[in-house]
């Protein structure tokens, strides 16, 4: 019950002082709490960011065996090239080397050219010429040769020409066609 | 619940950080003295008090700042020194506005029996006496009176009397119930005493003529330095008073010449005048309260039932002739108990607060 003619007036402890004093230690709290925050968020940057580098890590690392392989596959391949430009080259210089061997009197009609073998076909006059001018390069270079021939027109021979050379090699059939007209 | 833990833990954090400081004011006309109890928070009290001239305020807002400055759990409280204040018998708003005006005055109802009152604008004065500091309880001198004596108005009627230094409350209680009611202004009567006594030896017919007469003097023709003995002669008289256990002695006084060898003319002369001084206030308060217990016995509105006892608690320090007035003068039997306004002030504030 009041018994006083006025109502006391209420009683708080912010004074002043306290109001400071609660300042500063909110300003300090906050400060900590701040910082703590701070070094939480970067800590978890860090993770997250080491996490990344991890997953970058494998991924480059997946790249690299994939590379790899692609370049062990395109040295491979530049090497399956070399091999083929080279035969190519051997093949063209084989192929000059023939066309050089024929004589003006003999006119090839095909020529069939094996891994380890030449059919040669084309006419000539008769066959000595044949026999002089072209058989005896041709023993010169296979080691098995064998002619035959049938009758053409106007009194020329039609030939076939094989040559074997004696390799233990697989054959590849190359058929290289040579049409001199 | 929660709210009743935060208040509780904002309570037991107030009692832990702070002392609580009650600073208790007795306003006078003439001096204002500040008692200040500092409550420890393991119990340890520790209590200042002082006394101001009641004009030198700035003074008593220094001294009172410095205590409020320590502790925001201060309390302020002031015993109203209002004269404009009283109590009533009744605590219905139709039967109150028979004893003061509602809308000037402010009140206070002690239960369904009785109430107390100030005026307003006095308050509002009060309070804007003491702006700089604030106040948080004013309390009425006829509550402190009632709480004072507590044990005794639940019993048959009488008087009871609290004596400041500048008013008397007075109360008349019949088994708790209020009776009457009324303050006496000290200063107001004090220029006027004469007059007063004469009037009440007139309605009554006292048998302190003679003595007013003789003994009583206007204390502003008194002169200090006066060597003549001739004005204050009657007042040795009254020098002696204290000396007698009843006025009986009186017919034995006689002046005794080897006491005043003893002392010089100046010396006795103040001593006298502090004596007469005090003889007249004591005589004045009695002069008020047989002009109380008139308007009692003689007022309409009240039942003038016949007082036989008179409670007074003394705040200033009463001489024994004050209480042989009144039983010789009177015929009451008077029972007076030392009365520590200050610190009584202080209980309340203690009590009120919770």
């Amino acid at each position: 019950m009041r018994y006083s003619f006025i109502k006391p007036r209420k009683k708080s402890l912010f004074t002043p002082e306290m109001k400071l004093l609660f300042a500063f230690f909110s300003m300090s709290l906050f400060m900590i709490f701040g910082t703590y925050g701070f070094l939480l968020y970067k800590d978890e940057m860090f993770t997250q960011e080491k996490r990344d580098i991890e997953i970058e890590r494998a991924s480059l690392q997946q790249n690299i065996k994939e590379m790899e392989a692609s370049i062990a596959y395109i040295e491979q391949q530049n090497l399956t090239s070399s091999k083929i430009f080279t035969q190519n080259t051997v093949l063209k210089d084989s192929i000059q080397n023939l066309f050089d061997l024929v004589p003006q009197r003999i006119t090839l009609s095909q020529a069939k050219l094996l891994k380890n073998g030449l059919i040669l076909y084309g006419i000539t006059p008769n066959k000595d010429v044949y026999n002089f001018m072209l058989h005896a390069p041709l023993r010169s270079i296979f080691h098995r040769t064998y002619s035959s021939f049938y009758p053409a027109e106007g009194g020329w021979l039609r030939f076939v020409s094989t040559n074997y050379m004696d390799e233990e090699e697989s054959v590849d059939e190359n058929v290289v066609e040579n049409n001199d007209g | 619940m929660p709210i009743l833990f935060v208040e509780l833990a904002v309570f037991s954090l107030k009692k832990l950080l702070y002392n609580e400081i009650y600073i208790n004011i007795l306003q006078g006309s003439e001096n204002t003295v500040i008692y200040v109890e500092e409550l420890g928070s393991k119990g340890a009290v520790s209590r200042y008090e002082e006394s101001f001239n009641s004009s030198e305020k700035n003074k008593i807002y220094e001294y009172i700042s410095g205590f409020t400055h320590m502790s925001p759990i201060h309390y302020i409280s002031i015993l109203d020194p209002s004269l404009n204040q009283g109590a009533f018998p009744t605590c219905s708003s139709a039967d109150i506005t028979k004893f003061c005006d509602l809308g000037a005055n402010e009140h206070v109802c002690m239960g369904k029996t009785w109430g107390y009152y100030t005026s307003k604008l006095d308050l509002l004065q009060l309070q804007g006496r003491y702006k700089k500091i604030g106040l948080d309880f004013v309390f009425s001198p006829f509550y402190m009176l009632q709480n004072f004596f507590q044990d005794k108005i639940k019993g048959e009627l009488a008087l009871y009397i609290l004596v400041c230094e500048d008013y008397m409350a007075m109360c008349v209680f019949d088994e708790s119930n209020l009776k009457f009611a009324i303050l006496q202004d000290m200063q107001k009567e004090n220029d006027g005493n004469e007059d007063l006594m004469m009037d009440v030896s007139d309605d009554e017919d006292l048998m302190l003529d003679d003595l007013e007469d003789e003994s009583s003097v206007d204390l502003d023709d008194i002169d200090l330095d006066d060597d003549d003995d001739d004005d204050i002669d009657g007042l040795d008289d009254i020098d002696e008073l204290d000396d007698f256990d009843s006025f009986d002695d009186m017919d034995d006084f006689s002046m005794d010449d080897s006491d005043e060898d003893t002392f010089s003319s100046t010396e006795k002369s103040l001593d006298d005048v502090i004596e007469q001084n005090t003889f007249g206030e004591d005589y004045h308060r009695f002069s008020l309260i047989q002009s109380a217990v008139n308007t009692f016995y003689k007022d309409s509105k009240y039942d003038g039932e016949f007082i036989q006892n008179v409670f007074i608690a003394d705040g200033i320090g009463l001489n024994n002739e004050f209480k042989r007035f009144l039983e010789e003068e009177m015929f009451l039997n008077v029972f007076i108990r030392r009365l520590d306004i200050t610190q009584e002030l202080s209980d309340l504030a203690k009590v009120e607060k919770k």
